[in-house]
């Protein structure tokens, strides 16, 4: 019995609810408090994944109604607890300098305390019931985050809380079913993950299967519960979507996902895969073409944070080893280049003093860390060789491949999955395109000559997390070896993987490459000059400003295609944001109440004589019977 | 290390960068000749491609003042760098076909989008409004080709996991040389396909709008002189080599040079598809770049879609003609 696991889980929750209630003049204190626990948790992870696998339990005395705290370490949730930790550590580090005069310090770095409890407890659990209250507390730090943006953000708080929360709603629904499906004949069920073990023949497990993994896809931000991602990445401060619906909440809801998938239920391959990949497919090619018509960094990172989760579960249902172990290396690279990709447009945002790509232009040498973090960032996530992306995504279509292959169920209509995941490579690239144009490249508006680099404590996360991108590309075994793997009971040597790729050899290879080319370009400019001239204007002179052509018109041309020009228009009405619906249905339920209660005395007590008559009918009919 | 200089040589001497720069700059000398066949003139002279590039090396670099100056240089350097990696992998695969050698195809398939992207970020870094719209055009360039080449690839895929003659992974470019799937009617129709989206990546007529001299001056390379502009030529030698050998290996049956026999055939395959190249550049106007979305999406997007469903249905009653 292992008193860190419980410490990890309890004192960051501890510290984080109390900093709630702090008074604001210790503020600074706070910073440096919070620093200090995100710390102590991350060692305490470092220390839980390098030790022996281990258990936590106290009984507690609620006699029949079993509710123990079983806390457990596997392979799985060790590597998942170390990256979770680890980014909350990188988080704090990373907003320590960043807006100093914000009004809910203490809210922000006590919710961010909070998530990272949450997420450790979600992770260390091995009972569903507790796994539903870490899962609560985890929402409700994000609701709190992203109302600490001001009031600008209170819409996107209640949003996000009320999708995620009907999610968690669908999640103790599926928990009921879960106890009545594991139960025995004398009708006791159980919540322990590691004794459950459900069929999903009959129907109940079918829907009970559906419930949690609803739980799970939108709190990873799959669709079509998604459209709280956008919202509140417009709005909320950037560091507050690094950490949550960018970090944790994918390493979260992933994880959820392969615990259904592999621990809590028996997956066959048929309608429930076919579900799993129509979501993941969807999910990629949709939530990418909206991507790509945003103006604002925050609202485009948040459409591919969506994107990017369908080939997890594309991955995962497949049901392949290759493919559920890319779902969760993709996870893994996920959460790394999103979390420094966000963290780039917080740096942009602070530094020009907008998030909108319009504006920008020609950064690159003004911050040139932010750049490199930014360009290293947008490789992965387009899957450019040799960076990590490209390699977990290699993976999903390694399985999709396999599941074809192998004609698993749904497997006829693989190359439809495989379409829309490698298409969806293709247009992530093009919108990140569309970034890196407009915010470093491209030319520089006048107004934005005086923009400097941010402080160092905002660079060391965005270097860190875009060196993690470089190493878990180039030497991807290191990652799978140590994380994936293990976690999966897979091997390497167990030969899945369908086809090659010797990064390390290739990044020689093109390092090489480049360095004959230098070779090349020095020889020749030894012996000529080199000069700098003003840009090309076909003679004209032209003020600076009018000869920006911001990459916001890039992709005008494909939102007026036919066709997709009527889905964008509807789109941008809201016609695909279940929120909207939900509301139109609520407002609709309540203006009829508002017509029932006119505030006439008469109409009122007609209805009362109604239900009388009603009443009264209904009574005799029980006394005849 | 005897692998890596194994590795050193393959790059830099043979079939890296010396072999496919010189049989490049010969490919280069051929679509000028044919060219000028078709115009009826009578040419350049056999090594005018060479004379081109050592030409520029000699001249000198302008740079633009608003430039982001460190991608500016640096990007040619990468493309280059991706398509001499790129032809190496292919021509490694298809001369030593029993160890798979760095990369299966969906590697090479995002190798060949290096040099793209690193054209587009050179051309976005040099700070000219016609490079801006160069590099908005090639981009929407990109993701019209890549909807029509990922499909065809996926009919390759198809073929080659039904493919009884497939001994090892369907991914592995020496087991798709050994499927040509070129004799069926959906891999012909991915043929055709793939060799206009090998057009639009070649950035030839009639898929030029991102250079476009007439219309935006040159567009992405509008600011490049020099020693970086040669640089971006061999880089586009390199490329005429690179993309059709991913066609022929793909496609028809790979580059075999085991007899003399078969080196000629490979060769005679080779040649086909760069004279089909450079008939469709001397046939064709340019299309603006929405008529070229419309084109790839729109029409072959749906005619691979056809063929997909052809060689499925191929795949599930045994019809390799599919």
């Amino acid at each position: 019995m292992d008193r860190i696991l419980a410490i990890l889980v309890f004192v960051p929750l501890a510290a984080g609810f109390c900093m709630l209630f702090a008074p604001r003049s210790i503020r600074t204190l706070l910073k440096w408090f919070a620093l200090l626990v995100s710390i102590a948790a991350f060692i305490s992870a470092i220390r839980i994944f390098a030790g022996q696998a281990d258990t936590f339990t106290l009984v507690l005395p609620l006699q029949e109604f079993q509710l123990d705290l079983l806390l457990a370490v596997t392979d799985l949730n060790k590597f998942i607890l170390l990256f979770a930790t680890g980014f909350g550590l990188l988080i704090v580090l990373y907003s320590l300098k960043i807006n100093p005069d914000m009004k809910h310090q203490n809210a922000y770095y006590g919710s961010i305390l909070m998530a990272i409890g949450g997420s450790a407890g979600i992770l260390l659990t091995n009972h569903l019931l507790w796994l539903l209250i870490f899962w609560e507390i985890v929402t409700a730090s994000l609701y709190l985050l992203i109302s600490t943006g001001g009031e600008k953000c209170k819409f996107a708080a209640t949003k996000s809380f009320a999708m995620i929360g009907a999610s968690d709603g669908a999640f103790l629904l599926g928990l009921a079913m879960v106890w009545t499906l594991s139960g025995d004949v004398n009708g006791s069920g159980t919540f322990i993950i590691s004794e459950l073990n459900i069929g999903t023949t009959s129907g109940t497990g079918i829907v009970a299967f559906l419930l949690l993994m609803t739980a799970a896809v939108t709190k990873a931000g799959a669709m079509p519960l998604h459209t709280w991602l956008p919202t509140s990445g417009q709005d909320s401060h950037a560091s507050v979507m690094a950490i949550l619906p960018a970090a944790l909440d994918k390493l979260l809801g992933i994880y959820l996902l392969v615990l259904l998938v592999k621990d809590i239920f028996v997956l066959q391959a048929g309608a429930l895969t076919l579900v799993l990949s129509v979501i993941g497919s969807a999910t990629i090619l949709v939530a990418v073409m909206i991507a790509m018509v945003q103006h604002n960094v925050k609202k485009l990172l948040s459409y591919h944070a969506i994107s990017q989760v369908g080939y997890m579960v594309l991955g995962i249902a497949t049901l392949t080893p290759v493919g559920i172990a890319g779902g969760v290396f993709h996870m893994l690279n996920h959460t790394i280049y999103k979390c420094c990709l966000f963290l780039c447009g917080g740096a942009v945002e602070k530094a020009a003093g907008t998030a909108e790509l319009e504006e920008m232009g020609g950064l690159g040498n003004k911050m040139p860390w932010t750049f490199v973090a930014c360009l290293i960032g947008a490789l992965s996530i387009s899957g450019i060789p040799p960076f990590n992306g490209f390699v977990s995504k290699w993976m999903v279509y390694q399985g999709v491949i396999e599941m074809g292959s192998e004609q698993l169920g749904g497997s006829s209509l693989w190359p439809l999955w495989l379409f829309s995941a490698m298409f969806g490579s293709a247009l992530t690239l093009a919108s990140f395109v569309k970034i890196l144009h407009s915010i470093f490249l491209s030319r520089r508006p006048t107004n934005m000559e005086s923009v400097r680099e941010v402080p160092v404590t905002m660079i060391v996360p965005m270097i860190v997390l875009a060196f993690l991108c470089v190493l878990f590309g180039v030497a991807y075994f290191i990652p799978l070896d140590y994380f994936i793997y293990p976690a999966l009971q897979m091997t390497r040597s167990g030969g899945e993987m369908l086809g090659i790729w010797d990064s390390a050899t290739a990044t020689i290879l093109l390092i090489i490459g480049t360095v004959l080319g230098g070779f090349i370009l020095l020889l020749s400019m030894r012996t000529k000059t080199v000069r700098s001239v003003p840009t090309w204007s076909c003679g004209e002179i032209q003020p600076n400003d009018q000869m920006i052509i911001p990459g916001t018109h890039f992709y005008k041309t494909i939102s007026s295609l036919p066709y997709l020009r009527r889905l964008y228009h509807i789109q941008e009405k809201g016609w695909f944001d279940p929120y909207d619906h939900g509301g139109r249905i609520g407002l609709g339920v309540s203006g009829f109440l508002k017509w029932l209660h006119s505030g006439l005395l008469s109409t009122y007590l007609t209805w009362v004589a109604v239900g009388l008559l009603l009443t009264l009918g209904i009574l005799c009919q029980i006394w005849k019977g | 290390m005897n692998d890596l200089l194994n590795n050193l040589f393959w790059i830099l001497i043979f079939p890296g960068f010396v072999f496919t720069v010189t049989c490049g700059l010969l490919a280069g000398w051929v679509v000028r000749k044919v060219t000028a066949l078709v115009h009826h003139r009578i040419g350049p002279p056999l090594l005018q491609q060479g004379y081109d590039v050592m030409k520029l090396l000699g001249k000198e670099t302008l740079i633009p003042e608003a430039a982001q100056k460190v991608v500016f240089i640096a990007a040619p350097l990468a493309g280059m760098s991706g398509a001499l990696v790129l032809a190496t992998l292919l021509w490694r695969n298809n001369f030593a076909t029993n160890i798979p050698y760095l990369g299966d195809v969906i590697v090479a398939l995002y190798l060949m989008a290096i040099p793209s992207l690193a054209l587009i970020l050179g051309s976005s870094a040099s700070a000219s409004p016609h490079a801006a719209i160069g590099a908005s055009r090639e981009i929407k360039l990109v993701i019209s080709y890549e909807l029509a080449l990922v499909l065809a690839l996926i009919i390759v895929i198809i073929k080659a996991v039904g493919n009884s003659k497939v001994t090892g992974s369907p991914l592995y470019l020496s087991s798709l040389a050994a499927v040509t799937p070129v004799f069926s009617i959906s891999g012909m129709l991915a043929f055709l396909v793939a060799i206009l989206c090998v057009q639009a990546k070649l950035g030839y007529v009639p898929f030029d709008a991102a250079e476009a001299e007439t219309e935006i001056a040159g567009g992405i390379l509008i600011e490049y002189s020099g020693a970086l502009l040669a640089i971006w030529q061999l880089m586009q030698t390199i490329l005429l080599i690179a993309f059709p050998l991913f066609l022929v290996t793909v496609f028809m049956g790979g580059f075999d040079a085991g007899t003399v026999s078969a080196l000629l055939l490979s060769i005679g395959k080779y040649v086909l598809v760069l004279v089909l190249l450079i008939l469709i550049k001397n046939t064709n106007p340019r299309m603006r770049i929405d008529q070229v979305m419309k084109f790839f999406w729109y029409y072959c997007g749906p005619v691979l879609g056809f063929a997909i469903v052809l060689a499925m249905l191929g795949n599930a009653y045994g019809l390799g003609w599919l």
